[in-house]
C-alpha cells in the first residue's frame, strides 16, 4: 500500500516537474510519449525520435519513461489523460498487461499510437508499429551460417525471455539454424538483456564448449558481454552476431569485433507514429493500416559508418 | 451436538468445493485458443500455393534478362515497374521468367542451387540466375511476393513468419518432386527474387512454377 502510493506520488512530482499546467499551452496541444527507459540508448532513440518530429509538427511534448512497470505505465497514461493531452506515443510495459491501458485511452478520445510492441487486440490503438523482428533474427542467422559455415557448435544467448520480441528473435535464429542439421547449438541461454550477465553467460560456456565456432545474441548489449567474456579467454577466432544496431554495436563492428548485428530503426518507428497521430488528430483517421512492420537493417563492416544512435543514414 | 468448528469447517470445505465445481481448469493449449479469440489465423498455405499463387507466379514472371537490366541501372524504378513491395518493412519482390540452359549444379550447400544462362531477347552476353533448389532456400520472397498475402491477415510475426516457412517447404517439396534439373537442360520456370537494393551478387530466386 504506502510503496504504491510512494510510486504515485514520484510519479506525480516528476510528471508536475515536466508538463506544463495545461497540455493545450502550445499551438497544437501536447503529445505525451512513454517509453521504458530513457537511460537505455535504444528507448532514448525512440523518445528522441518522437519528440523531434512531434516539436516539427507544432506539439509541446512530453517524455516518460515507465521502467516496464505496467502500473506505473497505467498511472503515467491517466495523468497525461487528466492533463488533456492530444495523443499518446506508448512503447508499452507488457504486451497483454497493456491492452487495458491503451483501452482506457481510448474510451477518453485520447488516442494511442504502439510503437515497438504491439498488442493482441486490433481497433483500440490507432497504430501499432512494431520491427520486423523475425526478418531482423532470419537476416542476421542466415549472415551467420555465411560465416561459420553450416557444420560445427554455437551458442545462443537469448536477450530476454520474458518480452516477446526476444522469444521472437529466438525463433526467427531457429527458423534459419535448424535447417542446418549438422549446426549444433551446444548451449543456450537466457541473458536478461543485458551485457554483464552476456558476460557471464558466456564465461561459464565456454568452461565447458571450447569448440564453438559462434555466438548468436538475442540483442547488442548481450551480444557485447559475449565478447567481453570471449576477449579474456583469448578467442577471437569466435564470431558474434546480435541485434539492436546501437552505436556500441557499430562501434564493435568497426573494431573487427562483432561480426554482424541488424539495425532497429528506433527513430523511423517513433517518427511515423508521430506523424500518424498528428493525421489522426487532425483528420479522425490514419489513412494506413493499424498494425505495420519496419525492417530491420543488416549491418556489417560495409555500412556500419551510416548507423547513427538508431537511424540509418542513406 | 454437532461442534461449532466442526460446522464452521464443514460449511468452508462446501463452500470450496462448490467453489471448485464452478471452475474449469483449461490446458495449456485451450488457455492459447482462448487468448487468441477473435485473432486472425491466416489463409491456408497449400490451397493459396497451388490456388492463387503458382497461377500468378506463371502469370506475372517477366523475362528475367530485362527485369536485372532494369534492377542494375536503377532498382527503385525496377521496384516500381517490375516488382511488389508490400510496404518498406518488406523488400522488393520481382517475378522472374528464367528461359535458359542449366550450366551447373551445386549440391555442397543445403541451399541447393541450380545456375541458368537467360540470353536477352535483344542479344548479347547471358544473364545468370540462381535457382535455389533446397532443401533450404533463403528469404520469404514467396510469401512476400504474392499480393493476397498480407501481414494484417494474421495479426503475429510468428504466425506470418510459420506461414512464410510452410510456402518455402511446399515449394521445397514440388522442387524436388518434379524440376529434378540437370546440367544442360533447358528450363522455362517462373521464380521471385527478392532484394532491398541493387544486385551485388548473385540473383538467387526461388522457383514457384514452371513448365
Amino acid at each position: 500500500m504506502w510503496k504504491k502510493i510512494g510510486i504515485a506520488a514520484a510519479v506525480a512530482v516528476s510528471f508536475a516537474a515536466g508538463l506544463p499546467a495545461s497540455a493545450n499551452a502550445a499551438g497544437k496541444g501536447t503529445i505525451a510519449i512513454l517509453v521504458n527507459a530513457l537511460d537505455n540508448p535504444y528507448y532514448a532513440a525512440e523518445a528522441k525520435g518522437a519528440e523531434s518530429e512531434a516539436k516539427k509538427l507544432g506539439y509541446d511534448t512530453i517524455v516518460l519513461s515507465h521502467g516496464e512497470d505496467v502500473n506505473k505505465q497505467n498511472e503515467l497514461v491517466n495523468l497525461v489523460i487528466g492533463k488533456g493531452v492530444k495523443g499518446i506515443i506508448l512503447d508499452n510495459a507488457d504486451s497483454n498487461a497493456s491492452v487495458a491501458t491503451v483501452r482506457a485511452a481510448a474510451d477518453k478520445k485520447v488516442p494511442v499510437a504502439l510503437i515497438n510492441r504491439e498488442i493482441p487486440k486490433d481497433g483500440i490503438a490507432i497504430a501499432q508499429l512494431s520491427h520486423n523482428n523475425l526478418q531482423a533474427g532470419t537476416e542476421v542467422a542466415q549472415r551467420f551460417v555465411e560465416t561459420i559455415g553450416e557444420k560445427g557448435e554455437y551458442v545462443e544467448l537469448t536477450c530476454n525471455l520474458a518480452d516477446k520480441n526476444c522469444v521472437t528473435r529466438s525463433q526467427a535464429f531457429h527458423q534459419v539454424l535448424d535447417q542446418y542439421p549438422d549446426l549444433k547449438m551446444v548451449a543456450r541461454q537466457d541473458a536478461k538483456g543485458a551485457l554483464l550477465p552476456g558476460k557471464q553467460a558466456m564465461d561459464s560456456i565456454l568452461q565447458e564448449h571450447s569448440k564453438i565456432k559462434g555466438v548468436i545474441s538475442g540483442n547488442g548489449p548481450v551480444a557485447l558481454g559475449a565478447i567481453a567474456s570471449l576477449e579474456s579467454a583469448g578467442r577471437k577466432d569466435v564470431v558474434v552476431m546480435g541485434i539492436d544496431g546501437s552505436n556500441d554495436e557499430r562501434d564493435s563492428i568497426l573494431a573487427g569485433k562483432l561480426k554482424a548485428t541488424v539495425m532497429l530503426q528506433a527513430q523511423g518507428i517513433a517518427i511515423h507514429g508521430v506523424d500518424l497521430l498528428d493525421k489522426y488528430i487532425n483528420t479522425g483517421k490514419t489513412g494506413e493500416q493499424e498494425r505495420q512492420l519496419f525492417r530491420g537493417i543488416l549491418i556489417t563492416k560495409d555500412n556500419a559508418s551510416k548507423v547513427k544512435d538508431f537511424y540509418y543514414s542513406k | 451436538m454437532v461442534h461449532p468448528i466442526y460446522a464452521t469447517r464443514c460449511a468452508l470445505l462446501a463452500l470450496g468445493v462448490a467453489t471448485l465445481a464452478a471452475c474449469h481448469v483449461v490446458t495449456d493449449t485451450e488457455l492459447a485458443q482462448i487468448r487468441s479469440q477473435g485473432q486472425h489465423k491466416g489463409p491456408d498455405a497449400a490451397k493459396m500455393l497451388s490456388d492463387q499463387l503458382i497461377p500468378y507466379a506463371d502469370k506475372n514472371a517477366k523475362p528475367a534478362a530485362e527485369v536485372i537490366d532494369a534492377l542494375n541501372a536503377n532498382f527503385d524504378n525496377a521496384c516500381k515497374e517490375f516488382g511488389f513491395r508490400q510496404s518498406t518493412a518488406f523488400p522488393c519482390n520481382f517475378w522472374l521468367r528464367v528461359q535458359g540452359k542449366v550450366t551447373r549444379i551445386d549440391s555442397s550447400s543445403r541451399v541447393g542451387k541450380a545456375y541458368v544462362d537467360v540470353a536477352p531477347a535483344a542479344g548479347g552476353e547471358p544473364v545468370h540466375v540462381v535457382l535455389q533448389t533446397g532443401p533450404v532456400v533463403i528469404g520469404t520472397g514467396v510469401r512476400d511476393g504474392f499480393p493476397g498475402v498480407k501481414y494484417s491477415d494474421f495479426d503475429d510475426q510468428t504466425r506470418f513468419a510459420a506461414f512464410g516457412q510452410e510456402l518455402n517447404k511446399l515449394v521445397v517439396s514440388r522442387v524436388q518432386e518434379s524440376l529434378k534439373l540437370k546440367v544442360g537442360e533447358t528450363v522455362d520456370v517462373a521464380a521471385v527474387y527478392s532484394s532491398w537494393t541493387e544486385p551485388t551478387g548473385e540473383i538467387r530466386a526461388i522457383p514457384v512454377a514452371w513448365k
